[in-house]
């Protein structure tokens, strides 16, 4: 009683390769034919002699050897097993054959639940990234020096080409630099440009530049208006929003570098700062309500002490949406160039309500004597 | 078809002589010079699936070049891009080969390919990366190094370890797992080896005489920290 003819690869120790041969399981040994064309002599091996176990690396084939191991039969067909359980009945080796037999069809189920496994790791490890990630921007922000943060934003003047002199410049840096004297032990050195852009806008970048477009110094009807949008861009400056809006965007890795690798040398700044760049339009950085409110507050507290008066602020906004809603800003202009700072800024009912609030807690703050 | 390895050793050129109507596919970018009449297509070996996966997750290229011989017999070179040695596998009777991304060079005759995700333990540790490929069929293949290759057989009912960072590929009869090269972790690190893939034989592992990251990180030792 013999099985079917089998094929495998037989492998030598003393052979640099492994041939092809059939194999045939009788009732007590395996009988291994080489091909007819072959000088290989015909092998047998008794079941007493022989051992079995799963071989290759996704165990997919079966490994039958002598114990002495000097030669190896490797079969890719997974019904060797139960040939060998059902041939070699009531020996060690049928017992184990019996048992990888199994084995082995519980590997392709196994192989897929690892993969599930896998695939539903990767999903959580990507969601629980993507919850934390306010937490790993505000980490990685925190490792950020000031004076690094300087060296970005000078960076970033570098290569805009904002104007530092002529007359718009002369004026937002006299206000600017009014607001700045009042600032209490501020972190960074602050610079003022003036950019030929008509769009209605004021923006700051991290570090402490602070840049007015030309359309807003149009659509200003006084020093009281731009000090108000100036301060409030300050306040973004020192609440660090400007860095934590670039930080943002420049992806998971550039974040993990800054929280682990340290954020000192001169060649992670260039880096940085081309991040920051690259990653970003620094005209359009939007901040959350909340850090909103708080350059507002801050803002008008500013406003205030450098001698501006605070409600040119919300005027000034309110001047700007009714000219949008009219199609119109200042100077003839079309209605959508107010667009620039209205959609960063949103003036809601709120913002007004909790401007006006701080303006009259200031107030009666300073009317109260003795208090500063 | 019939090829032959010129200048074996760091400069090593494949050098595959095509009949009319034979085809054979290699790396992207690794033609030095053909005949003229043969024409050469870029395509997604295996199918897109394949390809994406090869190229998304293995880092190989997405493209393999297929050159035919179309008009008449001709000749092609193809060479990897490292200096380092190129060696061909045949392969025949269901046996296959997995094959570290980036070191095959060609694959010629009835040989058919796809990409095979090792377990994160081998993928994370072996230095072949999480994916790797898997070549079958009938004929010859080219797989190129960094350095020399060298053959080595594991006979029946013994093991050979092989240094992470030097496996280039491995008869799929064989099977490794991840072990400390020391006798402990200590040694392991202080021996400078760190971990190694130990295979079980019967088959076969081809390894890289250098190792490309090694080698990157002896080279950076050299480069100037700042510019300047």
């Amino acid at each position: 009683m013999a099985s079917a003819l089998f094929d495998a690869r037989l492998y030598r120790k003393d052979a640099a390769e492994p041939v092809s041969v059939k194999v045939q399981i009788e009732s007590h040994r395996l009988r291994v034919l080489p091909q007819p064309d072959s000088l290989e002599p015909d092998l047998e091996l008794d079941y007493g002699r022989a051992q079995v176990e799963l071989a290759g690396q996704d165990k997919n084939r079966i490994k039958v050897q002598p114990l002495d191991a000097s030669y190896a039969l490797i079969f890719q067909e997974r019904e060797v097993l139960a040939s060998l359980a059902l041939y070699a009945k009531g020996t060690a080796l049928a017992k184990q054959a019996d048992l990888l037999y199994q084995k082995a069809g519980l590997h392709k189920r196994g192989e897929k639940i690892y993969w599930t496994k896998v695939a539903l790791a990767v999903v959580l490890i990507s969601l629980i990234g993507y919850l934390s990630f306010g937490a790993i921007v505000d980490a990685a922000v925190e490792r950020v020096d000031p004076s690094m943060e300087g060296k970005i934003g000078e960076f970033i003047a570098n290569v805009n080409k904002w104007q530092d002199s002529g007359a718009d410049a002369e004026r937002v840096k006299r206000v600017g630099d009014k607001l700045v004297k009042c600032l209490d032990k501020p972190a960074y050195k602050f610079r003022f440009f003036a950019d030929q852009d008509e769009r209605v806008n004021a923006f700051a970048c991290p570090g402490g530049i602070i840049v007015v477009n030309h359309g807003l110094l149009k659509a200003v009807d006084s020093d009281d208006e731009l000090a108000g949008v100036m301060a409030h861009e300050l306040g973004h400056v020192v609440h660090r929003d400007s860095l934590r809006a670039a930080v943002h965007n420049m992806g998971m890795a550039s974040l993990l570098a800054i929280v682990f690798g340290g954020a000192a040398s001169d060649e992670r700044v260039l880096a940085l700062a081309n991040m920051v760049k690259l990653g970003e339009k620094l005209e359009s950085l939007s901040f959350s309500r909340k850090q909103e409110t708080l350059a507002d507050l801050s803002g008008v507290a500013l406003t205030m002490k450098a001698g501006y008066k605070p409600e040119a602020f919300i005027t000034f906004f309110q001047k700007l949406e009714k000219d949008e809603k009219n199609g119109a800003v200042p100077g003839g202009e079309s209605g959508k160039l107010a667009m620039s700072l209205l959609s960063t800024h949103p003036m809601t009912s709120d913002r007004i309500a909790a401007i006006r609030s701080e303006i009259e807690r200031l107030q009666k703050e300073a009317a109260r004597p003795g208090l500063h | 078809m019939d090829y032959e390895l010129l200048h074996e050793g760091s400069n090593a050129v494949l050098k595959v002589n095509l009949q009319r109507g034979e085809q054979i596919k290699a790396e992207a970018g690794a033609m030095v010079a053909k005949t003229g009449h043969l024409v050469i297509e870029g395509k997604l070996w295996g199918g897109m699936v394949s390809a994406l996966k090869r190229s998304v997750l293995g880092g190989e290229t997405l493209f393999f070049q297929e050159v035919t011989a179309q008009e008449g017999p001709g000749e092609v070179l193809l060479a990897p891009s490292p200096p380092g040695d190129v060696k061909v596998i045949h392969i025949s009777g269901g046996q296959d080969y997995y094959v570290k991304n980036g070191c095959l060079l060609a694959a010629m005759d009835q040989i058919e390919m796809d990409t095979k995700a090792q377990r994160l333990s081998a993928g994370a540790f072996s230095g072949a990366g999480l994916f790797v490929l898997h070549l079958k069929g009938n004929g010859g293949f080219a797989v190129s190094a960094f350095g020399a290759i060298m053959e080595i057989n594991v006979p029946p009912g013994e093991e050979y370890m092989v240094d992470n960072g030097h496996l280039v590929a491995w008869s799929g009869d064989t099977s490794y797992r991840i072990v400390k090269a020391g006798k402990n972790w200590m040694s392991s690190i202080t021996s400078g080896e760190g971990l190694g893939c130990m295979f079980t034989g019967p088959g076969r592992v081809y390894v890289q005489t250098r190792n490309p990251e090694a080698f990157g990180a002896w080279v950076r030792r050299f480069v100037p920290a700042t510019g300047g």
